[in-house]
């Protein structure tokens, strides 16, 4: 048998193994119902977000939401326009910066053993330590840096913890401590740095029965999500509310985020949208198609182009007349650096390895590239954060 | 969308189903679940603009392709990715066939995403280069510099020693 009879029929083979479920019509037409009811029951949220959001709507579209990211206070204004490198270091030590964006934080990961027969992934993170002017590794399981890069919110202890702190960075040591009643898996800021929100689980929210040594297949395991807290670290709140596991969640990890309007919090569903809530957990509707999740650039500053979605090559559209103006060789668009530039995911060589990437700027047509970090295995080694400096 | 509409989305899904979710077991690597997935996000997508969509199928596929290899999730996410385990095989095979098909898949599962993509591309629609350079956005070149290192990835899986 030559090779290619064998591909083709090991191939046919395999795709006649498949279970073809009886009820995908309905199940197609039902996420759709639901998506549009959800679409127009968070319309009055939008209404009264509307300082902080532009609502456009699109030729030949359904009403889609445009937000054009609010600089939060806490960051530099006028916001640095200099751009810093470290394409020397794997990780880096020296800043990462372009325009209004640095790299506040990277982290890398490992799976650890539980005891029980399941592992558990570690973090390791790293933060931008003003006082040193260098990344410096951290102690902790979790980390997200304020905008303007003075202060991080972290996690002590294994996932979930019951113990979270607040970072002076040009210090490095504790200015708040909180014990937690619910134990948290993640803690983020909201994007004007008022207020944080932890996602709370009652076991490791990235944990995995592995079936085999090289961990391609897992066994399902129930969904630990809880609840979650709000916390105002200036008005001194902190309000903790139940959420279970939602169903279309991407991961056993379920974590919330504020969204760009700091008031509404979101979680990542399957195929790329999200389930909106308020801060009381009550669910407000579901974003669907491409709303703007992490690392996604989204619309630029001057609310004229909107960043294309990931995949080589990436591409950037008119927003009125969605026409396309300027395509870039890059895996992912990140963040607008100004209006004719933007941060994303630059692969090595011709791109024929899609993991073999690096932190890049470049220019709307895609002429100019700066490459920012050094190359490295998205799956294996560091993985930066973006935040406003 | 009118009851018509509907009745016409219905009788597709039901008539194409199984070639759509063949085709989405590949691309998943034999994942159940994620091929269920694809299938049904890619039918949403058709949904949206049903009235507009003159040949529905190609449509569905083209959409199947653009999110499976819409990269941000997978490089951001690899670690998360459930993959099944591979299937049991019937029992009347011979061994040496059974033997092959495994190595196959598990060398096919290790592939990324795109390498994988464009071999079921090539090997199960059948497509010239051509096609398949335009529907994963590349040029000619990429397809051929692709297949050509998937196919060597393939080979150094001890498949050789199989087929002998």
């Amino acid at each position: 048998m030559n090779e290619d009879t064998m591909i083709k029929e090991a191939l046919r083979d395999w795709a006649q193994e498949v279970r073809v479920p009886a009820d995908l019509a309905e199940r197609a037409l039902r996420t759709r119902r639901r998506r549009r009811l959800g679409f127009a029951g968070s319309g009055a949220v939008l209404v009264a977000a509307a300082v902080t959001a532009v609502v456009t709507l699109l030729p030949g579209a359904s009403p889609e939401r445009t937000i054009v990211a609010e600089r939060p206070t806490t960051a530099a204004s006028p916001a640095p326009t200099t751009v810093h490198t470290d394409t020397e270091n794997d990780p880096p030590v020296n800043l990462i910066a372009a325009g209004p964006w640095a790299v506040g934080s990277y982290y890398s990961t490992e799976w650890a053993d539980t005891g029980r027969g399941t592992e558990a992934l570690r973090y390791t993170w790293s933060v931008y330590d003003q006082g040193e002017g260098r990344y410096v590794r951290t102690p902790y399981q979790w980390v997200d840096v304020l905008p303007g890069m003075g202060l991080a919110a972290v996690l002590m202890g294994d996932l979930p913890s019951r113990g979270l702190g607040l970072v002076d960075l040009k210090t490095m040591m504790f200015t708040r401590w909180w014990d937690l009643e619910e134990a948290a898996g993640s803690v983020f800021w909201s994007p004007d740095g008022s207020k944080l929100v932890l996602t709370t689980y009652s076991g490791p929210p990235d944990e995995k029965k592995w079936l085999d040594a090289e961990r391609t297949s897992a066994a399902g395991l129930p969904r630990s999500r809880t609840g979650f807290y709000v916390i105002d670290p200036n008005a001194g709140t902190r309000n903790w509310r139940p959420l279970p596991p939602d169903p279309d969640a991407l991961n056993g990890r379920d974590d919330l985020r504020w969204d760009d309007d700091s008031t509404r919090l979101w979680a990542a569903t399957r195929g790329g949208g999200r389930l909106l809530y308020d801060t009381e957990g009550t669910r407000l509707g579901f974003d669907e198609g491409h709303p703007r999740r992490m690392n996604e650039a989204g619309v630029s500053p001057n609310g004229r182009l909107r960043a294309g979605p990931a995949g080589l090559p990436t591409r950037v559209t008119d927003v009125e007349t969605g026409e396309v103006v300027g395509r870039q060789q890059m895996l992912q668009l990140w963040a607008w650096v100004d209006d004719d530039h933007l941060i994303g995911l630059g692969c090595a060589r011709d791109c024929d390895d899609e993991f073999d990437s690096a932190l890049v700027m470049v220019s709307v047509d895609g002429k100019e590239t700066t490459r920012l970090a050094s190359y490295r295995d998205s799956r294996t080694s560091w993985r930066p954060v973006l935040v406003r400096r | 969308m009118d009851s018509a509409a509907e009745l016409r989305f219905r009788e597709f899904v039901a008539a194409r189903s199984p070639a759509l979710m063949g085709l989405a077991y590949l691309l998943t690597a034999g994942d159940q679940h994620a091929a269920e997935d694809l299938v049904q996000s890619s039918l949403v997508r058709a949904l949206g603009r049903w009235s507009g969509v003159t040949d529905p199928e190609a449509y569905v596929r083209r959409v199947m392709y653009h999110q499976h290899v819409s990269l941000w999730r997978r490089a951001w996410r690899r670690h998360e990715t459930t993959v099944a385990e591979l299937p049991e095989t019937g029992g009347d095979d011979g061994t040496r066939t059974v033997e092959l098909r495994l190595a196959l898949r598990e060398a096919l599962a290790t592939l990324t995403r795109r390498q994988r993509a464009m071999l079921v591309l090539r090997y199960y629609e059948d497509l010239p280069e051509e096609e398949i350079a335009r529907l994963m956005g590349c040029s000619i070149g990429t397809v051929r510099s692709t297949t050509h290192r998937s196919l060597a990835k393939l080979r150094s899986a001890d498949l050789r020693e199989l087929t002998r």
